[in-house]
């Protein structure tokens, strides 16, 4: 009482007070300044880091790069006939592109992704010889050239003698050195390469795969955790392993399904070495506790008094889980659902062992190849890292993480909508 | 067991109940008798464990794990445990004392019953909901709307889908934890006159505070303290010539 008492009169002290004002505001000041300073400084690294990104990949990031092959293909053809000399086809005109007259064909100087100097063709003329050029391997007539780039040609001279032009020498002179021969010895070609389609369809059957094994899985463990795991010690330990699971790096992960899930693949698929499928086994596992602590805590969200009047109108407990239970706590699912395909597309180090980090074109499930991560990773790893063709697949991944995310809000505004008249009962 | 059931006077009866939660004795040698297409009523003071014990009636407390109960609980001259725990809580139905339907559907809810025994026929469903619906006096409120959102209904209309839905399973007692403690007098008065009706086809057992409730819709009481049946009578007799002291003072507000 008296020591109150003593507190009081200090406090209401004239002098005491206005000192504690006046520090008080100083004090408030630095806080918020400091504050202001440290979420400025934040923000501003954030967006430089997505302006780098956005800045040095935006060059390259094309239709092109989404849709072509990464590895190039050099194709061997010839023209064996000879052309009319006197039919020129009519120049369109193409800026910067140089045309063939004989062989209504025009060249434009290019870089491919690589950044390297190439001789594209960006015109073919629907009657032009071209279209009717042999590919010296399998001996058939080749679909279409049009972007292709021109890496070597020997062409015959109409007085007699051979005549050679390479990418080297540029558009203009592949254009008239192509004017003074009438057939073709022999044309190397090159696909257009550097894409990253084999990575996207592999990101895709990587998302696929591991949904189909950890989702079933991951529902399956929270249901028993929740609606029948009796809560004891063994329970509470299984829960906490879990939730000190997802602390594991993933690179331990991609070790442990390097060591685990690649001998069993292997011995099951047929495969050889590091596939998606062991990948995709070893993604599940990571992605586990993800989905049983999401899909649990959904659970736990639900009303309680779902559970009794279920049973109470004599429906039995598998009954109340799949019927009332489960299907209420789909916001939470998916929101988990969700995280995990974004964790999947942004997982690089356990995929390095698991599936391999040799870029693919042709995508098979038991066999290697790269996420979009792991294929940002392998541009990065040569000894010429490819910057702006990392920075194009660092833009399609953060695009398909901000899509994912703006995802997960209408999902749950949607379901939340559904749930409203829930809220206002429990207030 | 429904015929005999109709036939006798005494649906559902216990004796010498005593039930602990872990060490905590909540119940304390209860005795009672359910008259058939009668209303109990369950009065007294907060936490003298009306609810726990109308929750043996259709063995909830089941859920409870370190939930003890000790002593004879007869459902039709059967011992409740002696039936299947799903086929009991399918003819002793329950209302809460929260309006709880699922966020489904006003159709789906009061379907869910007779889907989860395995009714699939669409005709017969609806005849099932409908009726239980028109028996809950819901039906012409909502009969537009079936295939809209249960959750919402106003907080009477949703209790009484939960009537509803209890109804839907043809049982022969509902019980009923304070069905209308969480609604307004008037969601209140509905309830109350739905359960004078519901009282000739089924026995009903309600919880309830209100001794004013009570007294309009039971035929019998039976007054609860601290886990103890102090009195119990028909309602009449009951609130008139009280014979205990404890229920005197309980009835004319004096205690509780």
């Amino acid at each position: 009482m008296r020591k109150n008492n003593i507190n009081t009169t200090l406090f209401s002290s004239k002098s005491a007070k206005k000192l504690s004002l006046k520090h008080r505001k100083i004090v408030d000041g630095l806080a918020n300044i400091f504050s202001y300073i440290f979420s400025g400084f934040g923000v501003c690294i954030l967006i430089m880091i997505i302006g780098f990104v956005f800045s040095r990949g935006s060059s390259t990031l094309s239709w092109q790069f989404v849709s072509s092959d990464y590895h190039t293909d050099t194709l061997t053809c010839s023209y064996p006939g000879t052309i009319d000399d006197n039919l020129l086809f009519d120049d369109p005109a193409i800026a910067n592109s140089f045309f063939s007259k004989k062989w209504g064909v025009s060249f434009v100087d290019s870089v491919d992704i690589n950044q390297e100097d190439i001789v594209l063709i960006n015109y073919v003329d629907t009657n032009s010889p071209l279209n009717n050029i042999v590919n010296s391997n399998s001996g058939e007539t080749m679909d279409s050239i049009y972007d292709m780039s021109i890496d070597s040609i020997i062409l015959n001279k109409a007085e007699g003698g051979v005549i050679f032009a390479s990418a080297s020498d540029g558009a203009k002179m592949m254009a008239q050195q192509f004017d003074q021969g009438n057939s073709i010895v022999t044309m190397s070609l090159i696909t257009i390469g550097g894409g990253c389609r084999g990575s996207i369809i592999s990101t895709l059957y990587m998302i696929g795969l591991t949904l189909i094994v950890a989702l079933p899985l991951g529902i399956g463990c929270a249901i028993y955790l929740h609606e029948y795991a009796k809560d004891n010690k063994i329970t509470r330990m299984i829960k906490n392993l879990i939730v000190a699971t997802s602390g594991i790096p993933s690179i331990i992960f991609g070790l442990a399904g390097a060591i685990i899930f690649i001998p069993i693949v292997n011995a099951a698929a047929g495969s050889n070495g590091g596939s998606i499928i062991s990948g995709a086994l070893t993604l599940s596992a990571m992605l586990l506790p993800v989905i049983v602590s999401n899909t649990e805590e959904a659970m736990k969200a639900i009303p309680s008094s779902y559970k009794p009047a279920s049973l109470a109108l004599g429906a039995s407990q598998a009954q109340t889980t799949f019927k009332v239970i489960l299907p209420s706590s789909l916001s939470g699912i998916l929101t988990g659902t969700l995280l995990s395909i974004g964790g999947i597309i942004g997982e690089s180090a356990a995929l390095i062992y698991a599936t391999g980090a040799s870029i693919q074109d042709n995508i098979l499930l038991n066999g290697s190849s790269t996420t979009l991560a792991v294929h940002n990773w392998s541009l990065m790893n040569g000894q010429n890292p490819n910057y702006s063709s990392a920075c194009a697949v660092a833009i399609i991944i953060i695009i398909i993480d901000f899509l994912i995310n703006i995802l997960v809000k209408l999902l749950g505004n949607g379901l939340n909508k559904k749930f409203e008249g829930v809220k206002q009962n429990e207030k | 067991m429904k015929n005999n059931s109709t036939n006798t006077e005494i649906v559902f009866s216990a004796r010498h109940i005593n039930l602990s939660y872990g060490s905590k004795q909540v119940l304390k040698d209860v005795n009672i008798d359910i008259h058939n297409k009668k209303v109990t009523a369950f009065i007294g003071p907060s936490g003298c464990g009306k609810s726990t014990f109308l929750r043996c009636f259709n063995r909830l407390n089941d859920l409870i794990p370190d939930c003890h109960i000790d002593g004879q609980l007869t459902y039709c001259q059967k011992s409740i445990y002696d039936y299947d725990s799903i086929a009991l809580r399918s003819q002793i139905g329950m209302v809460f004392q929260n309006p709880n339907p699922f966020p489904l559907s006003i159709f789906d809810n009061v379907a869910y019953g007779p889907r989860c025994q395995g009714i699939k026929n669409r005709n017969l469903l609806e005849q099932i909901v409908i009726n239980a619906l028109k028996k809950a006096a819901l039906y012409e409120e909502v009969k537009s709307r079936l295939k809209s959102s249960a959750l919402s209904l106003s907080g009477g209309q949703q209790q009484r889908l939960c009537i509803a839905r209890a109804i839907a399973m043809e049982p022969e007692i509902i019980l009923m934890d304070e069905p209308t403690s969480a609604l307004d007098p008037i969601a209140t008065l509905k309830i109350e006159k739905l359960i004078e009706e519901l009282k000739k086809d089924y026995s009903i057992v309600i919880v309830t505070h209100n001794m004013q409730q009570a007294t309009r819709i039971s035929d019998y009481t039976a007054f609860f303290v601290l886990g103890e049946i102090i009195e119990f009578n028909k309602t009449t007799e009951l609130f008139s010539h009280p014979t205990k002291k404890k229920t005197e003072d309980y009835i004319t507000g004096r205690f509780g």
